[in-house]
């Protein structure tokens, strides 16, 4: 019914690698195999619905106080001396900004790989599943660009090695 | 046990949805039921409107079973649509930062003491977010223990340096997924300094939704999905520090250590730079109306909640978890009024509510006691309603709004935007369907005139008049209306049935009933028609016959449309053929029945 402006063309990759293939350098977490996965897996799910039951019991008998949203609470002020120890923590001395893509005359294309990568939150290596590796997909920017398009009839398919939406696209 | 579906699961599966974008939730746009399994591809095309309001919207992973991993890991980014408060000359030209704020509940050899999958022989030197670990990831009061830091862009505590009195613009957008943040600036101490202790929040937009003022706060309360476009103003002198902090008190008795509350630092220096903030009147007009509540046409509600079974919990919209074959139904046209609450029987927990494709106006959030907590204005103390995508439901409040289906019909969905609760059930399909569309070409039985079995939401449209004035159809759709689709002015048949609605003109206006007419002609040729002399009802132009389309008057060129609509909008007969109906006497008729029971009062029923 509309003209449109902007077409967000994104094409995601799942991209998950199995741990064993890491490089010997990076360390990763030990690799189980699939039987005792499973079972930690199930393990982890009857301990989470434990922990809500034992919450929700708690809760109903009001010993767990609700989070205060009170504009009472007064802030501590740092010190000086303080803020020093603080500004060593600090993990970039300035203000990183995501990755950015613009759209050009009305479009805008992006490929977005999802796979484990290594970062570092603070001191703490982490290894997480991301878009394109980094701890926080880029900044997609959309401008009317006023171009009149159609949506496109393509259906949902998926690919083996080769071809698809970004050529680029890598397998690492 | 809750079955498999409704649990943390399946977590190298993805997908990806466009969070506060007004767009198709179909095919390869923003759909959530696709599924990206490893080592396959997904293309998407997602085609924003050109009137989609401008804005901070965002973009993450929303597999079912997988959102909580996916978004806790940092698969999450600005989505950002150009224009509108842009604009704006006071925020053109200041910085603007995006701020995607993330809590990512990794768990490590330090994890140990609270994570009873992590054994001795465990040795994860790498901080993981996995399923076998899900019970240290999510669920209650996991953020706290863990004892993680909040990052901005994926990293700790970023530094932002500012001139003093310069102004920058943040977007911050909570893809925390599950934690409240609720950020202040305060005043790191410095002997001498006359800056203020605290640095205000100027707010323009909440969900990317332009509030059409600005607001100022000393605080701001971000839970998960939210957005605050925010501008920030350095005090005018140098060499003060301001800590960005999250005040959040846990319940439950969790002391988090205050190093943990700093989620950014402010260093204000360099040779003074001061910049106006813009006033109210000039972000104004980008606030998107507001909805009538007259246009009204159905109500609904929804009840989020935790329930307990057997040695678990169930997370239910209305006591149901997820079910992939029920979907809540709608019609596309319809507007309308929903209140949504918070009723767990685990004691009291908040959750915040989140519905895909169309964004909603609040009017009303009462709390407990039934004290309105929407901001007021200042001056009138009158309520002001704010348009969002997300909000948050807390134990014992009710929140009402109104939303009107517009452009795109198919199955989205609503969730609570603590991302574990909506993988383990706290989900519903809301489908909405085309409204019955009139076949002219599908058979003969079709073209006959027809009385409604049960009338539907006439599509909405604004379209201009013959002097160029816009009319909108939420305007003048307030009574009973015979709405008629003409072919223009050069259509010696269309002329014909213009003529006999015209000689009829008084007749129907005795009866309460409006005529108005739909044109293919320009708005320069409107006038041509009964050859120049005036026409006693409006007659709008529709030249690109988007509006012939949305009532189906429209099958490899303009058709000809008869509709009888009460005063809610509502078409309760209609008429569209190859040929101009022109038995007006029977429309006479037809609209003084469903006429009849707005003049007496009744809205039931057409029949005496």
């Amino acid at each position: 019914m509309k003209t449109c402006h902007t077409v967000l063309r994104y094409c995601a990759t799942a991209l998950l690698l199995p741990l064993s293939m890491a490089a010997q350098d990076n360390p990763q977490p030990p690799v189980m195999d699939a039987t005792a996965h499973r079972q930690a897996v199930e393990g982890a799910r009857k301990r989470l619905q434990n922990a809500w039951r034992e919450f929700g019991e708690r809760n109903a008998r009001g010993e767990m106080a609700p989070d205060i949203f009170s504009l009472r609470v007064q802030p501590k002020i740092l010190t000086t001396g303080e803020m020093e120890g603080l500004m060593k923590q600090a993990q970039a001395a300035t203000f990183p900004e995501p990755d950015v893509v613009r759209s050009v005359n009305g479009k805008l294309n992006v490929t977005l790989n999802v796979f484990k990568a290594r970062n570092q939150i603070g001191s703490d290596p982490v290894y997480l599943r991301s878009y394109n590796g980094k701890l926080v997909g880029p900044t997609l920017r959309c401008r009317p660009g006023g171009h009149s398009l159609h949506h496109g009839e393509q259906q949902p398919r998926s690919r083996t090695r080769h071809g698809g939406c970004d050529e680029h696209a890598a397998w690492v | 046990m809750a079955d498999v579906m409704n649990t943390l699961h399946g977590f190298n599966t993805t997908n990806l949805h466009t969070h506060g974008l007004h767009v198709s939730p179909s095919g390869i746009s923003d759909n959530v039921l696709l599924e990206i399994p490893p080592r396959s591809e997904q293309k998407y095309e997602i085609v924003i409107p050109k009137d989609h309001p401008a804005g901070t919207f965002w973009y993450h992973a929303h597999k079912h079973g997988s959102t909580a991993a996916n978004v806790g890991s940092g698969m999450s980014g600005a989505l950002i649509i150009e224009g509108g408060l842009d604009t704006v000359p006071e925020i053109a030209r200041v910085p603007d930062r995006v701020m995607v704020l993330q809590q990512i509940p990794y768990v490590n050899n330090a994890s140990k003491p609270v994570c009873p999958a992590i054994s001795k022989d465990t040795n994860l030197t790498v901080g993981v977010i996995e399923a076998e670990y899900a019970d240290c990831s999510f669920g209650p009061r996991t953020w706290d223990k863990l004892g993680r830091y909040t990052t901005i862009n994926g990293v700790k505590l970023p530094v932002i340096r500012m001139q003093p009195g310069s102004v920058e613009r943040w977007r911050l957008i909570d893809s925390a997924i599950r934690e409240v943040i609720q950020p202040e600036l305060v005043r790191v101490d410095h002997s001498g300094q006359s800056a203020p202790s605290k640095l205000n929040f100027h707010e323009i937009a909440v969900d990317g939704l332009a509030l059409g003022r600005v607001a100022t706060r000393s605080k701001l309360e971000l839970w998960p999905g939210y957005r605050s476009d925010v501008l920030i103003q350095a005090p005018p002198v140098s060499g003060v520090q301001y800590v960005l902090r999250d005040a959040r008190v846990p319940g439950g008795g969790v002391i988090i250590p205050e190093e943990r509350r700093y989620l950014a630092v402010v260093i204000v220096e360099g040779p003074p730079n001061p910049m106006p903030l813009p006033t109210d009147d000039a972000v104004r007009r980008f606030r998107l109306p507001s909805i009538d509540p007259k246009r009204v046409t159905a109500r609904q509600s929804a009840a989020y909640g935790i329930i307990p079974k057997g040695d678990g919990v169930v997370f239910t919209i209305d006591r149901q978890p997820l079910d992939f074959d029920e979907a809540r139904q709608n019609t596309l046209g319809e507007v309308q009024e929903w209140t949504v609450i918070s009723r767990n029987n685990v004691g009291p927990v908040s959750h915040p509510f989140h519905i895909h494709v169309n964004p909603f106006e609040i009017f009303s959030i009462l709390d407990e006691q039934s004290v309105e907590q929407l901001d007021r204005d200042p001056k009138t103390g009158a309520v002001l309603p704010v348009w969002r995508d997300t909000i948050i439901l807390n134990e014992g409040w009710k929140v009402s709004f109104r939303t009107e289906y517009t452009d795109f019909d198919g199955v989205f969905v609503q969730h609570c935007h603590i991302l574990d609760h909506e993988d383990e059930g706290m989900m519903e399909l809301v489908e909405i369907s085309k409204p019955p569309a009139p076949m002219p070409m599908a058979d003969a039985g079709a073209m006959e005139p027809k009385r409604l079995g049960s009338p539907y939401p006439a599509p909405a449209w604004s379209l201009p008049d013959a002097t160029g004035k816009v009319q909108k159809s939420a305007d003048l759709l307030t009574r009973p209306t015979v709405l008629f689709f003409y072919e223009g002015f050069a259509c010696l048949r269309c002329n014909e049935q213009m003529t006999a609605l015209v000689e009829k003109a008084e007749a129907f206006r005795k009866q309460g009933v409006q005529v108005i007419g739909i044109s293919t002609d320009s708005v320069a040729d409107l006038g041509k028609a009964l050859d120049g002399s005036a026409c006693p009802f409006p007659l709008l132009a529709d030249p690109e016959k988007r509006v012939f389309r949305s009532y189906g008057c429209y099958a490899d060129g303009p058709l000809h449309g008869l509709f009888v609509l009460d005063a809610t909008g509502r078409v309760h007969w209609q008429n569209v053929s190859m040929t101009p109906y022109l038995d007006v006497d029977a429309l006479l008729r037809e609209a003084g029945q469903v006429a009849a029971p707005a003049r007496s009062g009744a809205v039931a029923s057409r029949q005496p």
